[in-house]
């Protein structure tokens, strides 16, 4: 019984990562109609930027957490503004869009190789301890990246549902076409949506490199799994989809750890195929973004 | 020219021929049907890691490499085996990923799969020997000397090249191909006909998966190894890459870019006199196939050799809703 209640603890923390990362991407994905791939590449770049600052650089670890985030924010609008919104602009197809971020995730990670090598990298932010709540047994740092990400997801709910801008975003990913005509600069909105996703993106990365014991320029595959089984499970361009998709991915792989320590994501895979076939749209997708785009994609398939 | 020298040059042509295979099932999945199969290497790597485990023989307790299953069998049936391996996977597979009606869904959710493949194959050493892989995989017509048995397995591949080429010509000119390019251009339109477009769809998911697992099956037996390094899930790009330089949908611009990619960026790199260190040059590589894609996809998306645009009526333009029904028409 204990066990099943550790495993809890660790799939919470789990899950707060991974929200994290997963609503960044939904978000790209809802705002813009982007399947970012390259957003695990990202990811580790900003780990390996926060590790450059803090172990090179000698900086203060959580003030490189914050600048790891904006490196995020500044890669990600690059993408964006360098070579999806073209493509998009031009009437590209799903395939294109998907075929780009896949270059753009295998360049990112070659990059960082020549500039880092083929190691593994460490980083470490100084926390010990344990922190123990009831059966739940955590220690300083989980507590720490725990707060991190349930803040940022908060923060991101409390200025989707609450300010202007906020309504902006959501009333451009509802119809651009539809915001546009009311006068909503879009391209703002792109703007806001890919540096805020960015930021979301670089700080999921640092949080995860440091959770992992080791990470290495290869480390994106591990992301890009776990990442869009979470997004794609709760319904891809669902804000609120991702993070329960992160709980359950989160908790489905620490609960099958238990019985099978090896094969942990194979819970989360088997829990995606299972949903894919029930729901493919995903389970809290209003279905608006398959169907109905799924006519537009078959029109232009290129 | 010394036999060394011609022995690689018959192991290229091999590849050559392996590769062509690999690339035409998935551009009868994709240029024909417009599935983005993402998860294509894990089809291949099914084959050969069918191939290795019929002709391996019984696993020795204690011996250099654990697997969770052997025999040996005679020459054609591993390879006839492996097609239906591959076939039956990717009809396992298909139900679940041709659920989403969005291509890019499907993309992904063949990408989590085969990553995921990945993993477990890597993490369960009892299964195929881990990260290691297999090794020791019996070669075929060993007695015949390196360069007669270069020239044999060459001459056998390229055998199995022609085969596969009447084979997908035949799927392309026939009614069902104009059926199945038909629901890649307008899906709604087919389906509005009658066209069960998810049953014919999975249909040529099984061709190219049985295809994709023999590409794999002549693979492994010339290389008597097969480790999860050979199917990483960005090798997939690379048949990808292929499909897209030479011309997505044409059958002989397919080889020339499968030539080009292979001959060009990966064997062209490795002859640099003294360049840097061999990581580097992988990088490099890596880095120069997606600026490759990139660069295509902006200046020419349709390839070096585009798909010739199919006419039935001379001088009457034809939209994409006439095409259909012109197609359905035949």
């Amino acid at each position: 019984m204990n066990t099943v209640v550790e495993a809890c603890g660790f799939g919470l923390f789990d899950a707060a990562i991974l929200a994290l990362a997963a609503v960044g991407f939904t978000l790209q994905f809802g705002a813009s109609n982007v399947f970012n791939l390259a957003y695990a590449a990202v990811m580790t770049a900003c780990a390996f930027v926060a590790y450059w600052l803090t172990v090179t650089v000698g900086l203060d670890p959580w003030l490189a957490l914050i600048v790891a985030g904006v490196a995020g924010s500044v890669l990600s609008s690059a993408m964006y503004f360098g070579l999806y919104g073209p493509f998009v602009r031009r009437g590209a197809g799903p395939f294109v869009v998907v075929m780009v971020s896949l270059s753009l995730l295998l360049i990112i990670t070659y990059v960082l190789e020549i500039l880092f090598g083929a190691g593994f990298f460490t980083l470490n932010f100084g926390l010990s301890g344990r922190v123990a709540i009831g059966a739940l047994v955590w220690s300083q740092l989980e507590v720490v990246i725990m707060c991190v990400g349930a803040a940022c997801v908060l923060l991101l709910h409390l200025f989707l549902r609450y300010t202007r801008a906020g309504k902006i975003v959501r009333a451009t990913a509802g119809d651009a076409d539809l915001a546009r005509n009311c006068g909503v600069d879009t391209r703002k909105v792109m703007m806001l949506v890919w540096l805020l996703s960015g930021f979301l993106c670089g700080i999921s990365g640092v949080l995860y490199a440091l959770n992992t014991t080791v990470f290495s320029f290869d480390s994106s595959g591990d992301f890009l799994l776990l990442v869009f089984a979470a997004a794609v499970l709760g319904g891809v361009g669902e804000v609120y989809g991702a993070v329960l998709g992160a709980l359950c991915i989160g908790l489905a792989t620490e609960l099958t750890a238990i019985v099978l320590p090896g094969l942990k994501e194979v819970a989360a895979f088997g829990l995606l195929l299972v949903v894919l076939l029930v729901r493919p749209a995903g389970l809290l997708s209003t279905g608006r973004a398959v169907e109905e785009e799924a006519q537009e994609a078959g029109a232009a398939a290129w | 020219m010394s036999s060394g020298w011609v022995f690689y040059g018959l192991t290229l042509l091999t590849f050559a021929g392996v590769n062509v295979i690999a690339c035409w099932a998935l551009d009868l999945q994709f240029g024909t049907a417009g599935l983005l199969n993402f998860g294509f290497i894990l089809f291949q790597a099914a084959g050969a890691y069918t191939v290795a485990l019929l002709t391996l023989g019984a696993p020795q307790a204690g011996g250099y490499q654990a697997y969770f299953f052997g025999m040996t069998l005679p020459w054609p049936l591993p390879w006839i085996a492996a097609m239906a391996v591959g076939g039956a996977l990717a009809f396992v597979t298909g139900i679940f990923v041709m659920g989403p009606r969005r291509r890019d869904y499907q993309a992904i959710a063949m990408l989590i799969v085969s990553i995921m493949a990945y993993t477990v194959v890597s993490n369960e050493p009892r299964l195929l020997n881990g990260t290691s892989g297999l090794a020791g995989i019996p070669q075929l017509f060993q007695s015949l000397g390196l360069v007669t048995y270069g020239w044999v397995y060459a001459g056998i591949t390229w055998a199995l090249v022609a085969l596969v080429y009447v084979l997908v010509r035949r799927i392309k000119g026939s009614p069902w191909g104009r059926l199945l390019r038909a629901s890649r251009e307008n899906r709604t339109a087919a389906e509005s006909l009658g066209v069960n477009v998810r049953k014919e769809s999975l249909i040529i998911y099984v061709i190219g998966g049985m295809l994709a697992a023999l590409s794999g099956a002549v693979l492994v037996q010339f290389l008597s190894a097969w480790a999860p390094n050979s199917w990483q899930y960005a090798e997939t790009f690379v048949y990808l890459t292929a499909i897209v330089v030479g011309g997505t949908g044409n059958t002989l611009g397919i080889v020339l870019g499968t030539l080009l990619i292979q001959t060009v960026v990966v064997e062209g790199v490795t002859f640099f006199p003294g360049f840097a260190a061999p990581d580097l040059v992988a990088s490099l590589q890596w880095i120069t196939i997606s600026v490759l894609v990139i660069v295509f996809l902006w200046w020419r998306p349709r390839g070096i050799l585009p798909e010739r645009k199919r006419r039935f009526e001379a001088g009457k333009p034809q939209t994409a809703s006439s095409a259909v029904m012109d197609d359905l028409d035949q």
